[in-house]
């Protein structure tokens, strides 16, 4: 039955909740309205970046203060406004929709749901441009944020509190990566928050897809603001992200945030730019586009404990052409982050799946809270293949190769496919310890090339089943002993034996290839 | 502009009344404004829109239901 009474107390509340229209406003009358730019005359008390209503219910972002006018730019109603319309100042800035109903949401950058489900009902909002922490506020990042890669944690280790870049061409498996990253804070009280910055809404379909499917919808929120919503929108959806993300992590807690991405963002500003007529620097980007991506990226924090030691990591993705990454977007924010994740598309192209460029890749602040077994572990890892691929682009035409030089290159060639990692299939961190203490053992001599790929792949779910104890003795957290890399050794050697047909395993191998050089 | 002598636009849906005059002046004069012009417009519906400079004291009955209808 549905309480009549109950019905009009909320309604009786509603309306008094409605704010009282005779207190004095500020207002002015559009002058001017095209490609989704207002100009204003009037509203001579306007504050910067304040919210501006239009009468009918539409807003817009007043950008550019003059002194005839101010130019401001549409949120909504940009085919219903027109010259003569009344536009009133509010007083605030945008709000971003924030609270704990989000998580397993699509919203747009107000926090407005797109999805089609519950209404949101919270009352909690957060400006959209805040202050980042101050240096007192902030604590030394220490602890780390698991992808689930095993190249990235082993050799680009990511904390809680980091900024990170994952630069790459177009279909690099650039998107894949944070995709994964996401999917692997499960059980991890990590909230997770995706933005999609003017991007295809098939592709963010198909991402709010694999989410909910791989079950991340559930500590996921989902910032959207497709290639086709109005370009403000485009430009508040990583603030308004970052927004909700501050929302938790002034409660304490661990958020990863990707902004997807912000070379989109930056093309996003300067359309915005140049149509509000303010001039055009290099690559036509206005002169505020390092700030318009550091001030984002300073957001990021990891807060000491007195203020509760949440931490915000974010993952912002940049696109490259041609693998330029002295463009201007690139190396702003390769300068702004604490490091990148560098893809390339001629590694994709040969199979090395993720297609992270060790060399070009670096983590600035991470190292320091990576898990101490790995960090032990990985510590050769760079310099060992930094010194294969060397090898085997000196070795690419020799054809006599020296036994030393022979068993270097096939090592590095079998590293490099254990660094091999199809999408969705993260391993865990004990995982990582055995994989890597395996991979860089003398065990690898016996599993011949092509079946290494199989072998890393298998070895994980055979330690699981047959080894569960040792899985259990191992401590990410303290050094590995002699002891415990023998018994990782001798479990994997069984792997090996049973796995790699005796035959094969007798068998000779022919030269080494240089498939990665 | 210089709001200590700038003329009024006062919007209404019908006529005033003495009474209502009187009070429209006292809110003038209270504001600093030097006169007013009246202008009749029964799309407000009612209530009044008074207009000082680039200030509004939006009172209009119209105003009151946009608002409700924006929040419900």
């Amino acid at each position: 039955m549905i309480d009549v009474n109950a019905i009009g107390k909320d309604l009786l509340e509603k309306l008094d909740s409605v704010r009282s229209v005779r207190d004095e406003r500020s207002c002015g009358r559009i002058v001017y309205a095209g490609d989704g730019i207002v100009r204003i005359a009037g509203l001579s008390d306007v504050k910067y970046n304040e919210l501006l209503e239009i009468r009918g219910g539409y807003h817009a972002l007043a950008l550019n203060l003059e002194k005839t006018c101010v130019g401001a730019v549409l949120l909504s109603g940009e085919e219903k406004v027109g010259c003569g319309d009344l536009v009133y100042s509010t007083g605030a800035t945008v709000q971003m929709r924030v609270g704990e109903e989000l998580l397993g949401r699509v919203v747009d950058p107000l926090g407005d749901p797109l999805d089609g489900l519950a209404v949101l009902t919270g009352n909690e909002f957060r400006p959209v441009e805040f202050p980042a922490p101050s240096i007192m506020d902030r604590a030394k990042v220490n602890k780390p944020l698991q992808t689930g890669i095993l190249a990235i944690d082993s050799m680009i280790p990511i904390g809680r509190g980091q900024r990170e870049l994952i630069i790459g061409d177009r279909q690099t498996g650039k998107t894949a990566i944070a995709v994964d990253t996401i999917l692997n804070q499960r059980g991890q009280d990590v909230v997770c928050i995706y933005v999609a910055i003017g991007q295809k809404a098939s592709s963010l379909a198909k991402t709010v897809n694999t989410l909910r499917n791989e079950g991340a919808m559930e500590y996921t929120c989902v910032v959207s603001s497709t290639a086709d919503d109005p370009v403000p929108l485009q430009y508040l959806a990583p603030y308004s992200g970052c927004a909700l993300a501050e929302y938790f992590m002034y409660q304490g807690k661990d958020v990863l945030i990707v902004y997807d991405d912000l070379s989109k963002h930056a093309v996003a500003y300067r359309t915005m730019s140049l149509l509000l007529k303010r001039p055009a620097g290099r690559e036509a980007y206005p002169g505020d586009v390092f700030y318009l991506h550091s001030r984002l990226l300073e957001r990021a924090a990891k807060l000491s404990p007195e203020k509760g030691g949440g931490s915000i990591t974010a993952l912002p993705i940049v696109e490259t052409l041609a693998g330029d990454i002295s463009a201007y977007i690139p190396t702003n924010v390769i300068s702004i982050t604490d490091g990148q994740i560098y893809l390339e598309s001629e590694l994709f192209n040969s199979g090395v799946r993720p297609a992270v460029n060790v060399g070009l890749s670096v983590s600035r602040v991470g190292g320091s809270a990576q898990r101490a077994a790995i960090r032990q572990i990985s510590g050769q890892l760079r310099v060992n293949l930094a010194q294969y691929r060397e090898l085997a682009i000196f070795m690419q035409f020799g054809s006599d190769l020296d036994a030393a030089t022979a068993k270097t290159l096939s090592r590095g060639a079998k590293m490099t496919d254990a660094l091999k990692q199809r999408q969705y299939r993260n391993y865990s961190v004990r995982d990582m310890v055995i994989l890597l203490t395996v991979s860089q053992s003398e065990l690898v001599d016996k599993v011949p090339e092509r079946r290494m790929t199989a072998f890393i792949e298998g070895l994980p779910d055979y330690i699981r089943v047959n080894h569960a104890q040792l899985l259990e003795e191992l401590d990410p957290d303290s050094k590995l002993t002699d002891e415990m890399r023998g018994k990782i050794l001798a479990a994997a050697a069984e792997y090996v034996d049973c796995s790699v047909g005796a035959a094969e395993s007798a068998a000779s191998e022919p030269a080494a290839q240089t498939e990665a050089g | 502009m210089d709001k200590q002598r700038a003329e009024a636009r006062v919007v209404l849906a019908r006529e005033p009344d003495t009474e209502l005059s009187e009070k429209i002046s006292a809110f003038l004069s209270a504001h600093g404004c030097a006169g007013a012009r009246y202008t009749i417009d029964p799309d407000i519906l009612g209530g009044i829109v008074i207009y000082i400079g680039d200030k509004i004291f939006d009172g209009s009955v119209r105003s009151r239901l946009e608002n409700i209808k924006q929040s419900l």
